[in-house]
């Protein structure tokens, strides 16, 4: 019998991965640092002699970025990307692959081995210019966002055609509200469409939904769009919705030289988000001298038959017209487009609508008001009201004067202003 | 049908297998579709819909920026997520993410792409068009707004 040992513990591995170019290290089961090749060292600047033996923890800074997740220690594989040392966000970055060493029962993990490599910055990467071609696409999709999409027969929409056209010949800020599904998007679209800006892209952002990260690696991160000039007009779904840091430095992104233009969309108005604390208020101060209220789809129903024409092709049968008409629309534009793509295509009949519509018609329903008729008290209290804090506000808060604007006694004024609880402490006469 | 959808369309299987846990986790209905037309015909339909287009910038005869703006036309309540399979340089990435948001993209995406970040991005835009929809009408008076303060 020959004592010559076997391959296996002939085999040198360990000067196989030091000569090898590819990073390589290796933890215990313990979770020390038990190998690490000179190509390690070489990539992340440390010294294995200075780490051999050391436990990796989270709060031990200098191995963290090589610390296998915990799902590695659990037993499965894991490629991750870290920023290196030094670099918050990198680049560069470590792309480590681990791979743990299972044990029999697959259970004890005996170590992990990772692979370690340096992605640098991408500045080699060949440029890829926008193309001609992308151009032609974006005027071709501009040309669809004319004011002949806001304007109608009502008067309403007649109104929102013309603010809309005063907003566009200029580049300041635009505050759009409006109920939802009404086309705040396609109003702030439009504006930037025929603006002095429309070279530029319009940049639409749904500040209620996408986690602020997300909206601020975007804007703000490496490559993104703060960075250069292409921005022609930012628009913001519901502002009110972002943390208040992101909100002032998007204003000041928008008030910068080469910043964009902003036009914000919301349900309410930027001073009663400001008001409520929902909003840093420049919103309000700096940038909504335009404001613009889209009407509800409910307000505009003189113009279903052009927005039907517009949409299917043929003639609608006036049956569903009458039947569209008679409906309140909580959901505005979507609940319509919903109901119009039933005809999928083709000409608007009756059948094609949902029954809640339909029955409208055979009961011979007019629009049904959508908001509760309020009782005589209210109106005249919330009246009186109103007039009283506008004559307090004009007179500075003189009470005779205010009385004297109203119309009457001084006396009667206070016990109406103590009444409707307005001002919280009753003022004084003595102002006067 | 108003189940909300992710309607995805990629050259290979990665962007699916990152999507299927939380697709799965909320109850979504995840479409594939390696087609463009497809993919549009797909997420052109009236439901809540996250439409993902994983695009090769460099591959001008693929045009997605027309397949983006053709799906913009046609439904533009489609929240469309653009996730490109190159890597661009620092200063070529925003003016494709700009031309992309302009033709109706709500997030471009560039690599690299770690699964949180696309399950965020998808989550956060499937509560938008997903979200409650109906007006939040409260009963309010307004009485000739305006018109009294103009006369005291």
């Amino acid at each position: 019998m020959s004592d010559a040992p076997s391959p296996r513990t002939r085999f040198a591995w360990r000067s196989f991965f030091d000569r090898s170019e590819s990073a390589v290290f290796v933890f215990g089961g313990d979770r020390r640092l038990r190998y690490a090749n000179p190509a390690w060292e070489r990539a992340t600047g440390l010294s294995f002699a200075k780490f051999r033996g050391t436990k990796v923890a989270a709060n031990r800074r200098s191995l963290s970025p090589i610390a296998p997740s915990p799902e590695v220690w659990a037993g499965s594989e894991a490629r991750v990307r870290r920023a290196a040392p030094d670099s918050t966000t990198g680049p560069p970055w470590w792309d480590i692959t681990f791979v743990p060493l299972l044990g029999v029962d697959e259970r004890q993990v005996l170590g992990v081995i990772g692979l370690l490599t340096v992605v640098g910055p991408s500045r080699t990467l060949p440029r890829v210019k926008v193309p001609a071609a992308v151009a032609a696409v974006r005027a071709n999709h501009a040309a669809r966002y004319t004011f002949d999409l806001l304007a109608g027969p009502s008067q309403v929409s007649e109104r929102l055609a013309s603010q809309a056209r005063a907003a566009a010949a200029c580049e300041v800020s635009v505050w759009i509200h409006g109920e939802p599904g009404t086309g705040k998007e396609t109003a702030a679209r439009v504006i930037h469409h025929n603006s002095p800006r429309r070279e530029r892209a319009f940049v639409g952002l749904p500040c209620g939904g996408l986690q602020p990260y997300i909206l601020e690696g975007m804007l703000f991160g490496k490559g993104g769009l703060a960075g250069t000039p292409v921005v022609g007009t930012l628009y913001l779904n519901r502002p009110e919705e972002l943390p208040r840091p992101l909100q002032a430095r998007i204003l000041g992104w928008c008030e910068s030289a080469f910043g964009p233009r902003l036009i914000c969309g919301s349900t309410t108005t930027a001073e009663e988000l400001v008001n409520s604390g929902r909003l840093v208020p420049a919103f309000f101060t700096r940038h909504a001298p335009i404001e613009i209220r889209v009407p509800a789809l409910r307000e505009r129903l003189d113009d279903l038959p052009l927005i039907v024409s517009r949409l299917l092709p043929g003639a609608a049968e006036p049956e569903a017209i009458a039947a569209l008409r008679g409906y309140h629309w909580p959901g505005n534009w979507r609940e319509l487009l919903d109901v119009l793509a039933a005809a999928d295509g083709q000409p608007l009949r009756k059948d094609h609508l949902p029954r809640v519509i339909r029955e409208r018609l055979l009961v011979g329903h007019t629009p049904a008001p959508a908001k509760p008729t309020p009782k005589l008290d209210e109106v005249l209290e919330s009246v009186e009201r109103r007039m009283i804090a506008a004559a307090l506000a004009k007179s500075g808060g003189r009470l005779a004067e205010a009385a004297e604007v109203l119309g009457v006694w001084r006396a009667r004024l206070s016990r109406r202003i103590t009444a409707l609880r307005l001002g919280g402490e009753p003022p004084s006469g003595d102002e006067t | 049908m108003k189940h909300p959808h992710v309607v995805l369309c990629a050259f290979d299987d990665w962007l699916a297998a990152q999507l299927r846990e939380i697709v799965a986790e909320r109850r979504w209905v995840l479409r594939e579709f390696r087609q463009p037309a497809a993919w549009v015909d797909a997420a052109a339909r009236r439901q809540p819909c996250v439409a993902i287009l994983q695009a090769d910038f460099t591959d001008a005869a693929a045009n997605p920026l027309g397949v983006v703006a053709d799906l913009h036309a046609r439904n533009a309540d489609a929240a469309v997520v653009v996730v490109s399979d190159v890597k661009l340089n620092d200063d070529d990435r925003p003016p494709w993410a700009a031309a992309a948001a302009d033709v109706g993209a709500r997030v471009v995406l560039f690599p690299p792409l770690t699964r949180p970040v696309l399950e965020d991005a998808v989550s956060g835009l499937m509560g938008v068009v997903a979200g409650d929809t109906a007006p939040r009408s409260e009963p309010t008076i307004d009485l000739a707004a305006g018109a009294f303060e103009d006369r005291v």
